[in-house]
């Protein structure tokens, strides 16, 4: 085990606000109101959210840099899928752009990629991606030993205590995920949708690929299938939530019920005192799928909620207004602390 | 691929991924010692809360094995969340008489440089820039990700370092995704906490089907199976010839021996493909897939169900 | 200024007459030429690579109205049926306006099935983060102003 390493000084640290783009407009109005970082991905396979019609080329992708820059912001680009010989040039190359073009951190989760990345561009920041599924200090510190990573982002199954224990054991800065669509399963652990598509997170850069979904009108209500296999039925009172196998109503033993997770949506506002208290050092917002209008929400509410944080920890109170926006935008409707709390496990 | 005869290849037992009563675990290995497996990969890798078993038994259980001839590998667990799950990595990897399978990046960083590693599948080698990191840091194997195709792990293999050994999961339902949160204990309006252990009711899993009824997949505690059956009985000459030398056989509760029976014979070239899927048939618990070896959907069955009559 | 409040905001009940009564056809060719003049140009030439030869429904649920158009030459160009279009949408006109405005989050309003999509998901997908990509200051303030000043007749 790990000597612990010391926190850094007593002066609580501000957290920094990691907020997702998808298109350059989400980017400048995440910039706009307030996000410090601004994370995004190229229009390809090499990241979690390859979509059709979503993220950056170079040209977006340069003028989004500038944007930011001029204002104050940083850029991550997440090349955060596993390439594999065939396609591991492409991967190459989307570092080499990224360092080429002045990213501020490249995001990754390939042990393989980080290692070309740290070889071949010794000044590009490195951050793990949370498909990295480093759950504990020590797997953080292998990262940081080999590769020299200056910040990891963990997975979305630690209680708060874990997480705790696990940031006072290692050098490296800690960002964990505040709100959105919530992960059952470990991140970088989980080929459910390549079981029923063919494609996942790991190999194509996403779950539940649209071309492989349908929405179909059934007398029995509206039903969401993906690759043929049916995820879920709602009747006229039901709110549909995304059709991923981890949502999904299935039987077991007779019983239909959600056996991973309702549709719910993670937000931990109401930990942000203790989370900085802890030394988290970056809050990320996840929905790089999601429009502009949902960035320009969750970019306010959590900005507001972080300075109110860092200005005076002891008073921070969470307010309506914030929970009612976030409620707004939310799939399911529904928050949870997820892993964070114990008892969800 | 040419489809050459399936050759050398050697026979794994993967590590048991279901909690079984202890005599039950005990009776299994002890009947394991003489079927013709020439590797046997013992430990808990899926529930730190499970504890049927300590190390001490594992370790006992693998003495026996390596008197029997067998090659035994400790596989450490596919999630770390605790300092106690650390406690425990640590102890396996450190056992002192077996080789070591890592699972997480943490153990990893114990068993590098301390000797020959098996780099596990939940490593997410999905490249020869990662596998030859990870032989530089001692692995002398690897066994692929489940969702790896044929053609992907012959291009690994063939841009990898020279000399590891390739393992493939060659049988067994797939264990697809691990969580935080224990889905058995979920089904019985249970925490993780509070398991009360009820997984040791499931040998084989609890089966989760769609609601036009389809089986689909299978809860397994923390982790999530297919609910078919993967086997590439059917591809063992495809195997040999994408690089592979070890093929990963799943415990399940019934009929074990004889799927590690039918695969021997499979891999000496004895048993032609259809024979030896027809045979397999009978043995297994559900339905067999093969999509993932294709590169298709691995729920997919493209050359695993036995020939029509 | 989440506009994906609780309460659906529909037509008031003399638009709504009205509105029932107009001829189909012209309306998706003022629709399609309204298009031509605020969208196609903004959209990437591989989109509409994408898009072409497929027909999309807008249909106006309060209005009663569905508008028809498909993508032929990269332009948009009004039909008078499609039996089968690549899409369909339903929402009611303010819905509408409030997404055309960015008043309304899309993956909101179809949580809460105020806005129902029917058909091809990619496409969808596609069509929707394309027009995320968009931006057209000067028609959604319009939009936004006239949202504001008919808002208290909609409910």
């Amino acid at each position: 085990m790990d000597q612990a390493v010391a926190p850094p000084a007593q002066a609580v640290r501000r957290m920094k606000l990691v907020c997702p783009a998808g298109t350059p407009p989400a980017l400048r109005i995440a910039v706009d109101n307030g996000a410090d970082d601004v994370y995004l991905g190229f229009k390809d396979e090499t990241n979690a959210r390859n979509f059709a019609g979503l993220n950056f080329d170079d040209k977006s992708l340069r003028e989004g840099i500038d944007y930011a820059h001029r204002h104050g912001s940083q850029v991550l680009v997440a090349l955060n899928t596993y390439p594999q010989p065939s396609t591991w040039r492409k991967w190459q190359a989307a570092v080499d752009r990224a360092a080429d073009l002045g990213v501020d951190a490249i995001i990754v989760a390939d042990a393989g990629l980080l290692a070309y990345a740290a070889r071949t561009h010794p000044g590009l920041r490195l951050h793990l991606s949370v498909q990295g599924s480093a759950t504990s200090h020590e797997a953080i510190n292998f990262y940081h030993e080999r590769f020299g990573i200056k910040r990891a982002v963990l997975p979305r199954v630690l209680s708060v205590e874990q997480a705790e224990k696990a940031i006072s054991r290692t050098p490296v800065e800690i960002e964990v995920f505040g709100f959105g669509s919530l992960s059952i399963m470990v991140e970088g652990r989980c080929a459910l949708s390549s079981y029923a598509t063919g494609e996942s997170p790991n190999t194509h850069g996403g779950c539940s690929p649209a071309k492989a979904i349908r929405w179909q009108q059934s007398p029995r209500g509206l039903e969401s299938r993906l690759g043929g296999v049916l995820i879920d039925r709602f009747g006229e009172q039901d709110h549909p939530g995304y059709p991923t196998l981890c949502r999904g109503r299935f039987v077991v033993n007779g019983d239909t019920y959600y056996p991973f997770e309702e549709p719910t949506s993670l937000n931990t506002l109401e930990l942000l005192p203790r989370l900085q208290a802890m030394g988290v050092a970056a809050i990320k917002i996840e929905g790089r799928q999601r429009s502009p209008v949902y960035v320009e929400t969750v970019t306010r509410v959590w900005r507001e909620a972080l300075d109110d944080c860092a200005r005076e920890p002891q008073r921070f109170r969470v307010k309506p207004a914030w929970q009612e926006a976030l409620a707004g935008i939310s799939e399911g409707h529904q928050c949870t602390l997820g892993a964070y709390h114990r008892p969800w496990k | 691929m040419n489809a050459t005869r399936p050759g050398t290849m050697k026979l794994a037992l993967g590590p048991l991924l279901y909690y079984w009563p202890r005599e039950t675990v005990l009776a299994f290995y002890r009947d394991c010692a003489r079927w013709p497996v020439d590797t046997v990969y013992l430990g808990e890798t899926v529930c730190s809360r499970r504890r049927e078993l300590k190390l001490a038994d594992w370790i006992a259980i693998g003495e026996d094995l390596a008197r029997a001839g067998k090659e035994v590998v400790l596989s450490t667990s596919e999630l770390i969340e605790s300092d106690a799950d650390l406690r425990t990595m640590h102890s396996v990897a450190g056992n002192g008489a077996f080789r070591v399978e890592a699972n997480d990046m943490a153990a990893v960083r114990a068993l590098a440089g301390k000797g020959p590693f098996v780099a596990g599948p939940f490593l997410n080698v999905y490249n020869a820039g990662t596998l030859a990191l990870l032989a530089e840091l001692g692995a002398a194997r690897w066994v692929a990700p489940v969702e790896l195709s044929r053609d992907g792990i012959a291009a690994v293999v063939a841009d990898g370092p020279p000399g590891i050994e390739t393992e493939v999961f060659a049988y067994g339902r797939l264990p697809l995704a691990v969580s935080a949160r224990c889905f058995t204990a979920r089904y019985n309006n249970l925490t993780k906490d509070h398991c009360e252990f009820r997984c040791i009711e499931h040998p084989d899993g609890l089966a989760l089907d769609t609601q036009d009824d389809q089986h689909f997949l299978v809860l397994n505690g923390v982790q999530t199976q297919s609910a078919s059956v993967h086997s590439l009985v059917a591809e063992l000459g495809e195997a040999r010839a994408a690089g592979t030398d070890l093929l990963r056989l799943s415990p399940q509760s019934q009929h074990t021996g004889e799927v590690v029976a039918v695969f021997r014979e499979a891999a000496s070239g004895a048993l032609a493909p259809h024979e030896a899927a027809a045979r397999l048939a009978p043995l297994m618990p559900a339905a067999a897939c093969d999509g993932y070896w294709h590169g298709k959907p691995g729920i997919v069955s493209v050359g695993a169900s036995p020939a029509p009559k | 200024m989440n506009a994906a409040a609780t309460t659906v905001r529909r037509l008031p009940a003399p638009v709504r007459a009205v509105a029932r009564r107009l001829p189909r056809f012209p309306a998706s060719i003022a629709f399609a030429t309204g298009l031509n003049l605020t969208l196609r140009r903004k959209f990437p030439a591989e989109v509409l690579d994408r898009l072409e030869g497929h027909t999309f429904a807008i249909v106006v649920e309060d209005a009663g109205v569905e508008l028809l158009f498909r993508v032929r030459g990269h332009r948009f160009v009004p039909v008078a049926t499609a039996a089968e279009p690549v899409l369909r949408f339903r929402a009611v006109a303010w819905d509408y306006a409030a997404l055309a405005a960015r008043e309304a989050d899309p993956d909101t309003l179809f949580f809460n099935r105020r806005l129902l999509v029917e058909g091809d998901t990619e496409i969808a997908l596609l069509v929707k983060n394309t027009l995320d990509t968009i931006d057209i200051p000067r028609t959604r303030g319009l939009l936004k102003r006239a949202m504001r000043a008919v808002g208290p007749a909609a409910r």
